[in-house]
């Protein structure tokens, strides 16, 4: 038991959740204190002493599957529960009728326990595991989905549910798909990942699901789930930059006496300076202007960082963007406060005109049509922020303009989103803008978008 | 303070007509016997401050409540010396200071002169005490140093006097709407708590235990509707308070059932912001959010 919970608590250190050894003591004290079969119970109590951030707890639920998971895991415990052998493939069609008959129904009557056992028949008939493969989970997930045929499986539960109409009209037929496709997905999910667990340990499947906090996953290279993981990440991320910036300003630390009003209470107390008063720093909020590089291959990152800036847009003065592939154009208009970011966003992509000739990226010619049209954007009070990978196909780079535009501004910082050992290979010219730039960081997560933002700005 | 069990716990806190998850009194049990602070953040609304006032209520103990905000220092949450009183003492010995000036300064730091800030008093009560300590997140974070001693050892220093251990263990709860993430030291402390709008079950059960007269139709109506409002891109999501502040109106104007009228004139009591019910508005008519 004890080996297992530190075993645990090193796969959440592994995956950058931060535990100190008190913790890890709490979390062992308080097990000793419940009834440890009541599983619910056991992960209330495991989650108050070890995780405390609730944007941890999404993995925190994912590895406590994996370690401690809800019915016995090995190989031929399971096989000998369902009392079924592997099938012959001629037979596999019949028997995944007879399955997506008995998970439907399963599903019509709302019966937890007969869906779980359909999905385990499922896991046993279409997922082809075998001991000892080195196979990772989501091979065998898509293996017993596809097999399964989601689509069939949730038309018959649809239009078994209009037939004994037991649509009691809260939820939409749309609402009930979705929400059985949920269902489905994470019990299949859960049902292969217990087998693997069953079969090599847990730290070994959890070292090869490689979880991640949605502050470390590569936004590049993010899949679609983990974008929508780290767009509801977002705001609240925006929401503690700008708490954090605010308080940064309003630090009394390098604040001026104010003498005048420190003079005057000090008559009261016969002309000894009781109490010093000072002046509240001036807040200086900078102003900002972003160009970002929309072209495939770092739009997704462009996106993020818009939509955080604009979320704590509060914090700046005054913030102007641009999006270029090889022309510029302001899209500023489209986020307006009023508009919901998800749509401005989708305005930006749809509606900004940033491709003139070819579609490939050229950050020569933007950056000169930017000095052309908008050079009044920047000031000496101007924070001008540069999204991309310097990627420009070999076009000119014009590294004469950001020089006349570092001159002209107060800072002027370059954001990455490409690893630093990439940098500077093939069409790469990041090094050719880096002395005119005040840092240049390489930005890959919502982490290091987060430092920069906390310390540059 | 120990309860016998988990569902012990549920049961008081249900009497009390707070209805709590699983979770939470799994983690009022812990708390209780692990004689740790518990730290509560979730959104506004989702009664995190209601908790500790039920849990005082249900064990009979004291409240004693520090409410925190920008600019909270140590003679506001701990102890003050009572500095006018002081002056006074040391006037009315005026004839004579110079001898007595030893016997004067022990004096006037003592007990008498001292004058005590909820976090010292809810040491220093003889009986156990419940310990609310209202929106850390509103503190600075050089200021939530002053509360590590009173969590970790449940003692204060206090220069002049020493070190004031605790008569018995405070049921400590501190919450915090996470605002800003509050320091590591701090969290290590304490056991963690995230109460996050309920689901629709308990909302509903929450609904029907304090909305006096409302039918169970409504209650549910109310509970889906309000949970789909949640899952909007929102300024301001309706919170627990606020779908009981709705109940109530809707039972007052005697609508028995959600109707789109009724809902649309009413919005204003979920929503708080003018963007925000006409998104909804427009959602709704759109076609989106059906009933029945």
């Amino acid at each position: 038991m004890n080996e297992q919970m530190l075993g645990f608590v090193e796969a959440l250190r592994e995956a950058n959740v931060k535990i100190s050894q008190s913790e890890v003591i709490d979390a062992l004290q308080s097990v000793g204190t419940i009834d440890i079969l009541d599983r619910h119970v056991f992960r209330c109590a495991l989650g108050a002493t070890l995780v405390k951030d609730v944007q941890n707890r999404k993995l925190f639920d994912k590895l406590f599957d994996v370690f401690f998971p809800a019915a016995p895991t090995k190989y031929y415990q399971v096989i000998h529960d369902d009392d079924e052998e592997i099938d012959e493939p001629e037979l596999s069609e019949q028997r995944a009728l007879e399955i997506r008959r008995q998970l439907v129904e399963a599903l019509i009557n709302e019966d937890q326990s007969a869906i779980k056992s359909a999905i385990k028949r499922a896991v046993t008939s279409f997922s082809g595991m075998e001991n000892g493969r080195p196979v990772g989970g989501v091979y065998y997930t898509y293996r017993t989905l596809r097999q399964l045929d989601l689509e069939a499986v949730v038309k018959s539960f649809l239009s078994g549910l209009s037939q004994i109409q037991k649509n009691d009209g809260h939820e939409l037929s749309s609402d009930r798909s979705d929400k059985a496709i949920r269902l489905i997905r994470s019990e299949v999910d859960s049902e292969v990942l217990r087998r693997l667990v069953g079969d090599r340990g847990s730290s070994a499947v959890a070292k090869t699901l490689a979880l991640r906090l949605p502050e470390d996953i590569d936004i590049v290279h993010a899949s679609r789930e983990e974008i929508e993981e780290l767009h509801q990440s977002m705001i609240p991320l925006g929401k503690k930059l700008a708490t954090r910036l605010a308080r940064r300003h309003l630090s009394t630390k390098d604040a001026m006496l104010d003498f005048r009003k420190t003079v005057r209470e000090a008559m009261s107390y016969g002309g000894t300076p009781a109490s010093l008063y000072f002046r509240k720093p001036k807040i200086s909020k900078p102003e900002i202007v972003l160009l970002s590089d929309i072209s495939g291959s770092v739009a997704s990152f462009a996106r993020f960082t818009m939509q955080l800036l604009y979320v704590m847009s509060g914090s700046f003065s005054k913030m102007r963007s641009f999006v270029f592939i090889d022309t510029i154009d302001e899209v500023t208009g489209y986020f307006d406060t009023e508009s919901d970011i998800n749509d401005s966003l989708r305005n930006v992509t749809t509606k900004a005109k940033v491709v003139g000739l070819d579609g490939h990226s050229d950050y020569g010619n933007s950056f000169d049509l930017f000095e052309r049209r908008y050079l009044e954007a920047v000031t000496k009070r101007t924070t001008l922020i540069i999204c991309g990978d310097a990627r420009s196909n070999y076009h000119p780079g014009r590294e004469d303009v950001l020089r006349r535009l570092k001159e002209r501004s107060r800072h002027v910082f370059w954001l990455n989103p490409e690893p630093k050992s990439y940098w500077n290979s093939g069409d790469s010219i990041i090094s050719i803008y880096s002395p005119y730039c005040d840092g240049v960081f390489e930005c890959r997560t919502l982490r290091q978008l987060e430092e920069f933002i906390s310390n540059g700005v | 303070m120990r309860f016998d069990s988990i569902s012990k716990v549920e049961e008081l806190l249900k009497s009390q007509g707070y209805l709590p998850s699983k979770e939470i009194a799994t983690v009022v049990y812990l708390a209780a016997i692990l004689e740790k602070p518990v730290l509560v953040e979730g959104p506004a609304g989702t009664g995190k401050t209601e908790l500790a006032k039920t849990v005082a209520h249900m064990v009979a103990m004291e409240l004693i409540r520090l409410q925190c905000y920008e600019g909270l220092d140590e003679s506001k949450a701990l102890y003050e010396w009572n500095y006018r009183k002081q002056l006074l003492r040391i006037q009315a010995k005026d004839a004579d200071v110079k001898e007595q000036w030893n016997v004067l300064s022990e004096d006037i730091f003592s007990e008498e002169y001292l004058l005590e800030r909820p976090l010292l008093r809810a040491l220093r009560t003889s009986s156990q005490c419940v310990l609310l300590i209202d929106e850390v997140d509103r503190l600075e974070v050089e200021a939530e140093a002053l509360l590590l001693e009173v969590l970790s050892d449940f003692q204060v220093s206090i220069p002049e006097l020493g070190t004031v251990t605790s008569k018995q263990i405070p049921l400590v709860f501190l919450t915090s709407n996470g605002t800003r993430d509050l320091s590591e030291a701090l969290k290590r402390r304490c056991l963690y708590l995230y109460l996050d709008y309920p689901d629709i079950d308990r909302e509903r059960a929450i609904i029907e235990s304090k909305v006096k007269g409302v039918s169970g139709i409504l209650a549910e109506q109310i509970a889906h509707y309000v949970s789909k409002l949640r899952e909007m891109d929102l300024k301001k999501k309706p919170s627990v308070s606020e779908s009981l502040d709705w109940a109530a109106s809707l039972v007052e104007m005697g609508v028995g059932a959600l109707s789109r009228e009724a809902t649309a004139s009413t919005l204003n009591i979920l929503l708080k912001y003018r963007s925000d019910i006409d998104s909804v508005k427009n959602v709704m008519e759109s076609g989106r959010v059906v009933f029945d």
